[in-house]
């Protein structure tokens, strides 16, 4: 079990990144939703020993994160955001290093483990490659690869979706899927389907605070009846937008569809939807006034 | 970890080209100042046997110049710099890697590299004695004590505390180029003393000599070319003292790049007065020469 209770961190220039977040996610997949610029990074950061926090605590169990950095780092994977590699330095031999780095000192259980690794991440034959020549997925795989060296208990997961083509996601999702069920999960993101798909438990962040938290069906079944959509012309849009409560529009076969949340039926050609998670994400956003700049 | 750090260094180094390129080139430039006249390296004197003891000395301390501009500011900024450079210090600074090996292992290795391509560039000089068209008048008998006391009593020294002075700017401005320039104003420096050697000052000037060549050169001073072609210089009086100082700063400048390094993300960011400093430098460096142009 994670317990983040009341974090708060206000960066140098002014930016409140943080503004007492709380929050207990126990074993399991767990999905930070929130928008580019809502404070994942920092918090992902702070959990991962790198940042330190103006105020708040944070436990692994007893592991008290942000005073005992060391003894959290012996039980954390951590996947950065973005993140490089050195040029003409095999996979393998990388993972290697960061295995002894992780503590890992016999060499006959390091490569078992590399071994067992590569496989899994379905790297295994470009083993001998130079991450710095792998495509986007690869090296998000690799990333993963790294980061489970030693059986973490607390594993943090950062944008790892960000710019991979729907076939390398699919492939990660899977890969993310298969984790203990044993180990604290965090992935954040801002993809909607990387929650939906994955996680059992979520909570939603913007403007450095936790908007809203709860199990994905449980948060999706509140809106239950309260979602509406209608195709409309493109120019008509800011129209709607003045007098409907406007959650997203999206694009089919080129036209727009508009969906709207409504406690009672608009009529006026609207359509009721079931809702998903990507409408509680947008209701979250919008009844906060956080704007996302897609 | 220290070992094992220390071995990824070399195993990292060894696979990249820079040591090959360095290497080629300051052997090829001893090999040519030896077989050739046409070529000649600071201090060398023609009429002394071209591999004399003299000769020999000179150009091996030489050679310490050029090592340490070229493979000392490319290794010995690399502990400090190149995780940062290359994006993946998030990966390290989450392992349970501690301080002294990450910083110590990579340095060590960052010293041998140094000492390769100086072993390198010594063979150039060593491999040119054989040449068949050398004027057999002007080759004494080859003299490998001659190298020894180079490489022990002047080269080494001088590349170690190099290596020191760069990890420690490298450290302190978070720069390769402030660490570069340093080096390089050390070594004009150096040669414009170097020629201005006043004989009254010489005590001083041996003493404040970096690369020992002033109290060298003075030793020599009033030696026949019978001596040139026969002694070693003895390691007493200014000389000594040199050393002993040159050792001095190298422990001073390593220890105080360890306690400035930061082992941490803010490493990169910090804008450290020192950096600033080197920033201002920069600019006011800028405006003057623009003003000479003008």
């Amino acid at each position: 079990m994670l317990r983040i209770n009341n974090l708060s961190k206000t960066y140098s220039n002014g930016v409140k990144a943080l503004s007492e977040v709380s929050l207990q996610i126990s074993q399991g997949m767990f999905g930070l939703l929130g928008p580019n610029g809502a404070g994942k990074s920092t918090l992902m950061r702070t959990l991962a020993t790198l940042q330190d926090a103006d105020e708040g605590t944070a436990f692994l169990e007893d592991v008290d994160i942000l005073n005992d950095k060391e003894s959290l780092r012996q039980v954390l994977g951590y996947l950065p955001q973005e993140f490089g590699t050195y040029p003409r330095i095999s996979a393998q031999r990388m993972l290697d290093h960061f295995a002894v780095l992780k503590g890992i000192s016999n060499r006959s259980e390091r490569k078992e483990l590399i071994d067992h690794l590569m496989n899994q991440v379905n790297l295994w034959h470009v083993r001998d490659t130079a991450v710095s020549t792998y495509s986007g997925g690869m090296k998000q795989r690799f990333g993963i690869a790294q980061a489970l060296i030693g059986n973490p208990q607390l594993l943090i997961v950062d944008e790892p979706t960000a710019g991979l083509d729907p076939e390398e996601r699919r492939r990660f999702h899977n890969l993310l899927a298969d984790i203990g069920e044993d180990t604290v999960v965090i992935l954040s993101t801002h993809i909607v389907d990387d929650v939906s798909d994955l996680c059992s438990d979520m909570a939603i962040m913007g403007g450095g605070r936790i908007l809203l938290k709860g199990h994905p069906a449980e948060v999706i079944d509140h809106l239950q009846g309260s979602i509406y959509a209608k195709f409309i012309n493109r120019n008509e849009v800011e129209d709607y937008e003045e007098r409907h409560r406007v959650l997203f529009s999206t694009l089919v076969g080129g036209r727009t569809k508009i969906h709207i949340l409504s406690e009672q039926d608009p009529g006026n050609g609207f359509e009721a939807m079931s809702p998903n998670l990507e409408s509680v994400y947008f209701a979250t956003l919008r009844d906060h006034k956080i704007q996302i700049t897609v | 970890m220290f070992a094992e750090i220390f071995k990824f260094e070399l195993r990292y180094h060894a696979r990249q080209p820079l040591v090959y390129v360095i290497s080629a080139v300051l052997f090829l430039l001893n090999f040519g100042a030896t077989v050739s006249d046409n070529i000649s390296i600071g201090g060398t004197l023609t009429n002394i046997n071209i591999n004399s003891p003299f000769n020999i000395i000179i150009v091996l301390a030489n050679t310490s110049f050029f090592t340490s501009l070229f493979a000392g500011v490319a290794y010995a900024s690399s502990p400090a710099l190149r995780d940062f450079d290359h994006n993946i210090a998030e990966i390290f600074l989450t392992t349970r890697v501690k301080k002294f090996d990450y910083l110590f292992g990579r340095f060590c290795g960052a010293l041998i590299f140094c000492f390769i391509v100086y072993l390198a560039a010594a063979f150039g000089i060593f491999l040119g004695e054989f040449m068949p068209w050398i004027d057999p008048d002007r080759l004494g008998p080859l003299r490998l004590d001659a190298y020894w006391f180079a490489t022990w009593a002047i080269a080494l020294p001088n590349i170690l505390m190099m290596a020191a002075l760069v990890f420690l700017i490298a450290t302190l401005t978070r720069s390769l180029l402030a660490s570069f320039l340093t080096l390089f104003l050390i070594l004009v420096v150096q040669s414009v003393v170097g020629s201005l050697v006043d004989p009254e000052d010489i005590r001083l000037l041996s003493l404040l000599d970096p690369f020992g060549l002033v109290a060298l050169s003075d030793t020599a001073r009033y030696w026949t070319p019978f001596q040139m072609n026969e002694q070693i210089m003895p390691v007493t009086g200014n000389f000594l003292y040199n050393r002993l100082i040159v050792l001095v700063f190298m422990s001073t400048f390593t220890l105080a790049a360890y306690h400035y390094f930061t082992f941490s993300l803010d490493f990169a960011t910090e804008k450290t007065k020192f950096k600033k400093f080197f920033l201002q430098v920069l600019k006011s460096r800028r405006k003057l020469s623009n003003q000479f142009l003008l």
